[in-house]
């Protein structure tokens, strides 16, 4: 069967076809395909005609020429379209024609640096002159760090390692900073929210030292489809870039399937499970014999869909060594061997984790399933990118969880293929990223007492840190003085410095994460069942004093949920927008929370199965909030009883705190909604929406300025769920928001929208 | 937005004492007391200035003046323990010792070095000069001054300066952006050289130690190295001068002990029979020779150790070694002798029953030699299992079984052989 006949059988196939919400065609569109420019050293086109590359797409060769031009470049295009060579090219002709040029690639994760290395290796072999390219990551060997120091052309590594293993150290890579070209940011849309706030601050850092060395790299950022890629990357470099977005590389092709599996239990709005549904699309495709990619969720999902695959393999005679799993844990020769195997076209199904996500390079396959939403619509996309051999037809397949966000995605296409609603959002000036970075540029040369560090109040960080005894002032200039590393005290990825550490003791003692304080309250409270990896660990005992929570391996059918009560004062008001029946706030409040208790809630059903009471010490964090009054005429004209107000309330700011990531791009964790019936701050119903991070990460900001997308979104999830009074896909579970909750908090967001729509 | 008092809400970590401005006092008065305090002498240029101390240490009461005098500075055979034939001789006369007092041990662009002690060797005394930088803009003098020290010296010497003193001082000549001839000079780390002759016998070659265990000193109220960042950004803070006293002293009896150890281990290094009366510490010199394949220094030590040491651990031990020697030096004869020798008294040497094994085999052709050898080790191997003792020898137990079964194979492959010689 060819892939057209499957795709006609899968659209005529009664069975199927019914879970289908929607089944949208992309036209195939042919390449742009230009010379290349005469400025490319002629080993560099020997290489790559070496390589059989004849000609550049399109946006490869503006890529280049904007380069030519002494711009900053951001470059955003789909998978599979030659982005690498966006930034290769010019890289590898700077080096060519003065090699003493340096270069550095920066990508989020490791395992990304090591396939970029063998790409890189690829290429400049067949150019046979001598450029070296290493990475430099925490597994670099002591011994060839000089080396790499000294001769490395192009040195990939992390932000991590920038942070804490090349920039307060750069007098030893005087060579690199010297002779700085280019600074390539690949993924740029990763770098969202504190990751994002932080890597900011570390190019901010990084300029400061090519600067003291007097260079002047430019910067070559890559993202995947997202709102505002350009907007994203000037935040990170603070540098005008331009934006190159229109993709040169043909298309096929492509189908993109949304697939809602049926519901089974209308009230609880419980659907079938994705496992059983993937297993039997996956069956249709073995028989058609198409070479097709599924991404799970977790690394337990893929063992368990792998099986599942297996099994029908053997049903229909087909080898099980062409079904393979794939994902972190794996030893990297298996690795290997697996993506040479898909590339070469012997292995049939692939099921892996978002490790095959990124830039791998394994070819193309037929068709890509995705088990459940992946997280953001960049990252949907980087999946479905997978499926499609360049010029030829393409099959996407979205297989929905029941999960608020799933559900608002398969319901409402509109969002996803409509202009990308997802922003990368940072805050480079929360104050204790940058009061952090400000120290580690401080120990990493000397500020000038007018020097700025990305904002004006430069001097008043300075200032305090000098009152702090951490900085000496003399002479017109702010030294370090202290025997401290800062850069070791800075975890980029994570949120406050106090954080709790999780070990793991069911064999000796193992630290296998860490969460801040708000967090470790919710999640690792004496008792609490922790989720890591989606293994589950019960948690022994939280040593508050010492940050520290101690865990076991378990299994168990239920999770927990913690019972927390939070107070929030408000310190400031920033801006208010008074609207008709609303008024709309933004400003700075403190929040005191405590957890006092957790529920034990079974598996998938979601029944209660048992409470238990904690005792911790209430814990506080300023930071930003933008808030909803009500006032109460407006209630009263709702015709919500006051007895169900507290319900609907709750129920507008779990369906707010579900879908907001999907407009802010960030981790649902990052967020915190909460519903107060009578504020004590305005004595009137009032709904809080929070950034989860000291200081705030603008993500309260973006709603204040746009509110309107989320809240025309939040009513649509909203009506278009088809529980009858609430479901955990939606507004949450009736047990929490009592029986009318979502038919007013429809009334509610209706309300909302309306007064927002009218202003 | 007053950014001040809202860090201050926000910074929830371990709170930094913040201490009250203080009065600073003026500076004519403050470089008065360097003089007054701590006895040095100011240096000026430019509108920066830093402190200078020079003190003498003489080498009347050191026990081996006399033994160096007759080398007149200028040891020999140096190389062989300092492990570079780059320098074939230590001649004290042209080293430069160096010891910094630093403002933390984190390394790292934001480490600095506030007080730098130079000593060297004058016929019978040390000269030791030592760098005070005042506060940090006038660290550009002091480097100036440190570069300009290097011009009269062909060697650099530290007490591990390799991985600490060296590198941080490139550094801050680099942030400074001043060239510096710092890696023209050849280094010296004693640490290194200590470790070789001491570490087996010794807990800790650190300074400290040895110049107690092996220069017989001990300091009187000496201030942890730990507490001297603290005390200088106390000193910087106040412009307290007074404070710096117990580091200008701590400093300078490391860079005294350091160059009274250099020269020490410099003898060591020329004639290790004269100067090391541990037979462990003869162990390691021989040990280290051995390992780098410097054979003939190591063989006249192990053999003296194997004839003469008390210590029956150490005895075996160079028994060993001599043997290995001796093999390397394809001398398989005597090798296999001593091997035998070892086996006598110690019945369980793993290695030496495979070395030995490997000798009747391969070199021999002595199968049943080699068979009953290897046996005899799995029999004594089967007995330690029954008795429940630990043994290294239990480790061995599989490349032993394969050893006899190729020993078997071959026999067997060679008895038609033999027997056919036989029938001739």
């Amino acid at each position: 069967m060819t892939l057209e006949q499957l795709i006609d059988f899968l659209k005529s196939d009664p069975v199927i076809s019914k879970n289908i919400t929607f089944w949208k065609e992309v036209e195939p569109s042919p390449g742009h395909y230009v010379d290349f420019p005469a400025q490319l050293h002629p080993l560099l086109i020997k290489a790559l005609e070496h390589k059989g590359i004849k000609k550049l797409y399109s946006h490869q060769l503006e890529a280049f020429q904007a380069l030519q031009d002494q711009k900053n470049v951001v470059i955003v295009t789909p998978t599979a379209s030659g982005k690498t060579l966006c930034y290769n090219l010019p890289v590898l002709n700077t080096i060519l024609k003065n090699p003493d040029s340096r270069s550095i690639y920066l990508f989020p994760t490791k395992a990304l640096s090591q396939d970029q290395l063998q790409e890189l290796h690829d290429l400049i072999s067949f150019t046979e002159q001598d450029i070296r390219t290493y990475t430099f990551d925490g597994d670099t060997p002591v011994t060839a760090r000089k080396a790499i120091r000294r001769s490395g052309h192009i040195v990939i590594t992390n932000p991590d390692m920038l942070h804490q293993g090349i920039l307060p150290h750069h007098t030893i890579w005087v060579k690199l900073f010297e002779n700085l070209r280019f600074v390539i940011i690949d993924e740029i849309h990763h770098y969202r929210g504190v990751f994002g706030s932080h890597l900011a601050n570390l190019v901010r850092r990084l300029k400061r030292i090519t600067n003291f060395y007097g260079s002047s790299p430019q910067f070559i950022c890559c993202s995947a489809t997202i709102a505002n890629p350009l907007e994203l990357a000037e935040k990170l470099i603070a540098e005008p870039l331009t934006l190159i977005d229109k993709s040169g590389a043909p298309t096929g092709k492509k189908h993109f399937v949304f697939y809602n599996p049926p519901v089974v239990n209308r009230e609880l709005g419980i659907r079938r499970s994705i496992i059983n549904e993937i297993s039997q699309l996956a069956r249709h495709l073995l028989a058609a014999k198409v070479q097709f990619i599924v991404f799970a969720r977790s690394r337990i999902r893929v063992e368990i869909i792998t099986r599942y695959i297996k099994e029908a393999a053997k049903k229909l005679h087909i080898s099980t060594e062409k079904v393979s799993g794939y994902r972190g844990g794996y030893l990297p020769s298996e690795r290997r061997r697996i993506e040479q195997g898909i590339k070469k076209g012997d292995i049939l199904s692939v099921v892996s984790t978002n490790a095959l996500e990124l830039g791998i390079d394994i070819g193309q396959l037929d068709v890509s399933i995705l088990a459940g939403y992946p997280g953001s619509i960049a990252s949907a996309w980087q999946q479905a990118g997978r499926a499609g051999r360049r010029s030829s037809t393409s099959l996407t397949i979205l297989v929905a969880s029941s999960s608020p966000l799933n559900q608002f995605i398969v319901e409402n296409p509109s969002y996803f293929f409509g202009k990308s609603p997802e922003s990368g959002i940072i805050d480079p000036n929360n104050l204790l990223i940058l009061m952090s970075h400000i120290k580690c540029a401080a120990f990493e040369i000397p500020f000038q007492q007018d020097e700025l560090f990305g904002i004006e109040g430069t001097r008043e960080v300075l200032e305090y840190l000098t009152e702090k005894n951490v900085l000496r002032f003399t002479d017109g200039k702010y030294y370090w003085m202290s025997e401290i590393f800062p850069a070791e005290g800075v975890s980029l990825r994570s949120a406050s410095p106090d954080n709790v550490v999780i070990i793991d003791k069911t064999r000796g003692e193992q630290v296998i994460g860490e969460v801040d304080l708000f967090g470790a309250q919710m999640l690792v409270h004496q008792d609490a069942i922790y989720m890591h990896e989606t293994n589950q660990y019960h948690v022994d005992e939280l040593d508050w004093a010492r940050k520290k929570a101690y865990v076991k391996a378990v299994n168990v059918d239920y999770f927990t949920d913690a019972i927390t009560k939070t107070n929030i004062k408000v310190e400031r008001i920033e801006e208010e927008r008074e609207l008709e029946n609303l008024k709309l706030v933004y400003g700075e409040v403190n929040v005191n929370t405590v957890t006092t208790g957790y529920k034990k809630i079974k598996l998938f059903t979601h029944e209660n199965v048992g409470a238990g009471k904690v005792y911790l010490p209430e814990i506080e964090m300023s930071t930003n909030a933008c808030w909803i009054e009500f006032p109460a005429s407006a209630i009263d004209n709702l015709e919500i009883p006051a007895s169900q107000l507290g319900g609907a309330l709750q129920a507008v700011a779990n369906v707010i705190r579900n879908i907001a990531p999907l407009f802010l791009m960030c981790d649902p964790s990052d967020i915190r909604s909460i519903p107060m019936t009578r504020a004590p701050f305005s004595q009137r119903p009032t709904i809080y929406i929070y950034d989860n991070y000291p200081g705030g990460i603008g993500l309260s900001l973006k709603l204040m300025n746009y509110p309107y997308p989320l809240f025309t979104a939040a009513l649509d999830l909203v009506k278009n769920c088809p529980c009858q009074s609430g479901c955990p896909s939606c507004v949450g579970p009736l047990l929490e928001i009592g029986e009318k909750g979502k038919n007013q908090a429809g009334k509610i967001l209706e309300f909302i929208n309306h007064y927002l729509i009218a202003s | 937005m007053d950014i001040k008092s809202k860090l201050a809400r926000l910074d929830k970590s371990k709170p930094e004492l913040t201490l009250a401005p203080l009065e600073t006092i003026r500076d004519e008065d403050w470089m008065r007391e360097f003089e007054y305090e701590l006895r040095a002498a100011i240096i000026q240029e430019k509108n920066s200035f830093i402190v200078i101390k020079e003190r003498i240490y003489p080498l009347q009461s050191f026990p081996f003046m006399s033994d160096f005098k007759n080398f007149q500075g200028i040891i020999p055979n140096f190389h062989q323990l300092n492990g570079s034939h780059l320098v074939e001789n230590l001649d004290l006369q042209r080293t430069l010792f160096i010891d910094l007092e630093t403002s933390g041990i984190a390394g790292g662009s934001g480490t600095f070095a506030f007080l730098v002690g130079l000593g060297h060797l004058e016929w019978d005394h040390i000269v030791v000069r030592q760098y005070l930088l005042p506060d940090f803009q006038y660290e550009w003098l002091l480097l100036k001054h440190v570069e300009n020290s290097f011009v009269s010296f062909n060697n650099l010497a530290t007490y591990n300066g390799k991985s600490f003193d060296i590198p941080l001082l490139r550094n801050r000549f680099v942030l400074n952006r001043m060239e510096t001839r710092i890696d023209q000079l050849y280094h010296i780390d004693f640490l290194h050289l200590a470790r070789r002759i001491w570490k087996k016998r010794l807990a800790g070659c650190d300074l400290k130690n040895l110049e107690y265990v092996i220069l017989g000193q001990e300091r009187i109220q000496d201030i942890p190295g730990e507490l001297i960042p603290q005390i200088y950004f106390e000193y910087i803070r106040k412009r307290k001068v007074s404070l710096l006293e117990q580091v200008f002293e701590h400093n300078f009896y490391d860079v005294c002990n350091m160059i009274l150890l250099a020269i020490q281990i410099g003898l060591i290094a020329y004639d290790p029979f004269k100067y090391l009366h541990h037979d462990e510490d003869l162990f390691s010199i021989a040990r280290y020779y051995y390992r780098r394949h410097l054979y003939e220094a190591a063989q006249p030590i192990f053999q003296q150790l194997l004839d003469s040491t008390q210590n029956p651990q150490l005895k075996v031990e160079s028994l060993f070694f001599l043997s290995m020697l001796y093999k390397h030096r394809r001398q398989y004869q005597q090798s296999s002798e001593l091997f035998h020798q070892l086996l006598t008294t110690q019945k369980d040497h793993a290695t030496a029953i495979e070395e030995l094994a490997k000798y009747y085999e391969h070199k021999e052709k002595n199968y049943e030699a080699a068979l009953e050898l290897v046996n005899k080790a799995l029999e004594h191997i089967n007995l330690l299992e029954q008795l429940g003792k630990e043994s290294s020898l239990l480790a061995y137990k599989n490349s032993l079984h394969h050893r006899r079964d190729r020993l078997e194979r071959r026999m067997h492959s060679s008895q038609p052989h033999s027997a056919n010689e036989n029938g001739d």
